[in-house]
């Protein structure tokens, strides 16, 4: 199912980002640097206006760095046009929420459905693989439920599945565990890193909680805009 | 694993949301109905009088009518019968003449349909008594005996051996007949001198129909007649009606009018309901955008969802529409000439002006959900 093939290739390269708010009197980011590989999970903690959200928005082509060099899997993504980035957000990045932001008029089987919507294959093509990511989450007895009447684990599960409609290669997960008891979260997390190690993606989850970042390969830790070594 | 369904769509997705919303989008419905309404029972009614005057003006193979030029409505025509026909006897391509004598009365009886009452003078010999082909009965022969059109005799439950009571003078009733004219179908008709009696309008004919000779041109005769005669109007199809009653552009007109009235009055509904749509869908549409929508696809979105609106609201206004104008063939008076028809073109027209009102009402919306950052979609407030 994974588009990856396995090796230590750079899944991010970022080069000296900076990224600053309100003509230059917050800055977010102050000349971050960081490599992320292939398959690896990292988790990124900091207190709240370290840069972490800022760094997943430039990841994921929400925004823009104002300086500095973003890669991510080979496509320079500094100075990426709108378009592209849209293309680039449909087919290389699944994200997951903290709030799990399902469509609430949509069954849970349609939510994951809403990515593909655009994409090639008929609308069978595109329920029946939803239907088969359900499972993989463990809710194919669910599909036709509406997110009001899914618990709270399991709309997170809903999203994690809607992130990996289009196969993609990096999935970015920012606090998903932060409405979530801890039994739940756990749950949670163990079928992120499930799905990590049996579809082969790279996977970066934004974290406040230290149980999240102990179960990450790796652990970024930030402090106001760069990494705190 | 239970088995999934069809698979979701643009379409399923935009009508789920319509769903959703239900209470809004009915609101937003009627608000574009109220315009489509309008649009299709004036345009039906409009479509109906134009039927009914090219019915009169071809009636028992008439092939145009002379009225008097420069009246302000046709039924205040007044024409010296005889002074005309000898006019007319000057046109060669003239085979055969029919007078004809209009007026209003008040209804006979005291059964409260109608206020006023067509009435219609004809010879017995002429040909325009042809156009009252007895449905039931038969012609009339004498002054004191009257036809009555088939709606006439329907609304006042009259029926054929009937006495009937017209400005105090008493009339056999001897037969009903249906023309497909709608003036007809809903009048009396009786000796023209009978009409002229009850009018004090001795000599006098409202109109005359003519039958021309084989390949003989009407509206180039018409021409003639008026050049040698301004004071005469030759009409040989309903669109040179306008000489004699601006009745049927007036209708057109007001069909216009509202026409426009619904697209401000309908594209405003729309633009308040899908602004306030897309206000409160804020988060969801960031979401969208954040698993990699374009901006395109949320305009479009936005778009469809308006025209799911106008489709209702139209489909709601059509029908409407059609019940408000068959109303109208049981209100007083307006029964005896309004008798609506249905062309393709008006359901279209309406459906148009529903579906663009509503497109035009959700540019401003679509534009501002495409241009909702998806960083919304990761605001936790």
């Amino acid at each position: 199912m994974s588009k990856v093939e396995s090796g230590p290739h750079a899944a991010v390269s970022a080069r000296n980002l900076r990224k600053a708010y309100e003509s230059g009197r917050i800055i977010a980011l102050d000349d971050l640097s960081l490599d992320i590989s292939e398959g690896e999970f990292v988790a990124i903690c900091g207190p709240s206006g370290c840069g972490k959200s800022t760094l997943l928005n430039l990841i994921t082509c929400i925004d823009r760095p104002d300086s500095g060099s973003l890669r991510v899997f080979d496509r320079n993504l500094t100075r990426i046009n709108d378009l592209s980035a849209d293309a680039f957000r449909a087919n290389d990045v699944g994200l997951v929420f903290q709030l799990h932001n399902l469509l609430p008029h949509l069954t849970a089987l349609e939510n994951i459905q809403v990515p593909m919507l655009g994409q090639s294959g008929s609308a069978r093509d595109r329920s029946q693989r939803a239907a088969g990511l359900l499972q993989r989450v463990g809710l194919s007895d669910r599909m036709n439920s509406l997110p009001t009447t899914l618990s709270g684990g399991e709309r997170q599960r809903v999203a994690v599945a809607r992130a990996l409609a289009n196969q993609p290669r990096l999935i970015l997960a920012d606090e998903p565990t932060g409405s979530l008891d801890s039994t739940t979260g756990e749950r949670l997390m163990d079928l992120l890193m499930e799905l990590r190690d049996s579809m082969q993606v790279t996977l970066i989850v934004v974290t406040h909680e230290h149980g999240v970042a102990e179960k990450a390969d790796r652990t970024i830790r930030m402090l106001d805009g760069r990494i705190d070594d | 694993m239970p088995t999934p369904d069809k698979g979701l769509t643009l379409t399923r997705m935009i009508w789920r949301t319509l769903h959703r919303q239900l209470v809004r989008t009915s609101l937003s419905a009627l608000g574009v109905a109220i315009g489509v309404i309008a649009i299709v029972a004036l345009g039906a009614v409009a479509k109906g009088l134009r039927a009914s005057v090219q019915g009169s003006i071809k009636s028992s193979g008439s092939d145009m009518m002379i009225w008097q030029a420069g009246v302000a409505a046709d039924i205040f025509s007044s024409l010296d019968e005889a002074d005309t026909r000898k006019k007319l006897a000057e046109f060669s391509e003239i085979q055969d003449v029919a007078a004809g004598m209009s007026h209003l009365i008040r209804t006979p009886g005291a059964r409260g349909v109608a206020a006023l009452q067509i009435i219609i003078g004809i010879y017995p010999g002429e040909f325009g008594q042809q156009a009252q082909e007895p449905l039931d009965g038969r012609r009339f022969r004498t002054p004191s005996e009257i036809v009555v059109g088939y709606r006439f005799a329907e609304k006042q439950k009259l029926h054929v051996g009937e006495p009937i009571e017209i400005e105090g003078s008493t009339y056999q009733i001897v037969g009903t007949f249906r023309s497909g004219i709608v003036f007809y179908d809903g009048a009396i008709v009786m000796h023209i001198d009978e009409v002229r009696r009850i009018k004090i309008a001795d000599g006098r004919v409202t109109s005359f129909n003519l039958r021309l000779k084989p390949e003989t041109d009407p509206i180039e005769l018409g021409k003639r007649i008026e050049a040698r005669y301004p004071e005469l109007a030759a009409i040989a199809d309903e669109s040179q009606y306008n000489k004699i009653d601006q009745g049927l552009e007036a209708s057109d007109d007001m069909v216009g009018a509202v026409s426009f009235i619904a697209l401000i009055v309908g594209s405003l509904v729309i633009a308040n309901t899908m602004w306030m749509s897309v206000a409160q869908r804020t988060r969801e549409i960031g979401v969208l955008r954040a698993v990699g929508w374009p901006r395109r696809r949320i305009v479009g979105m936005v778009l469809m969802e308006a025209l799911g609106i106008g489709v209702i609201g139209g489909a709601i206004g059509m029908g409407l529409g059609v019940l408000l104008a068959e109303l109208t063939r049981s209100l007083p008076f307006s029964w005896q000439f309004m008798d609506p028809i249905y062309p393709p073109s008006i359901f279209l027209r309406a459906m148009g002006i529903a579906l663009l009102l509503s497109l035009v009402g959700a540019v401003i919306p679509a534009i501002r959900a495409s241009r909702i950052a998806p960083v919304e979609a990761l605001r936790y407030e």
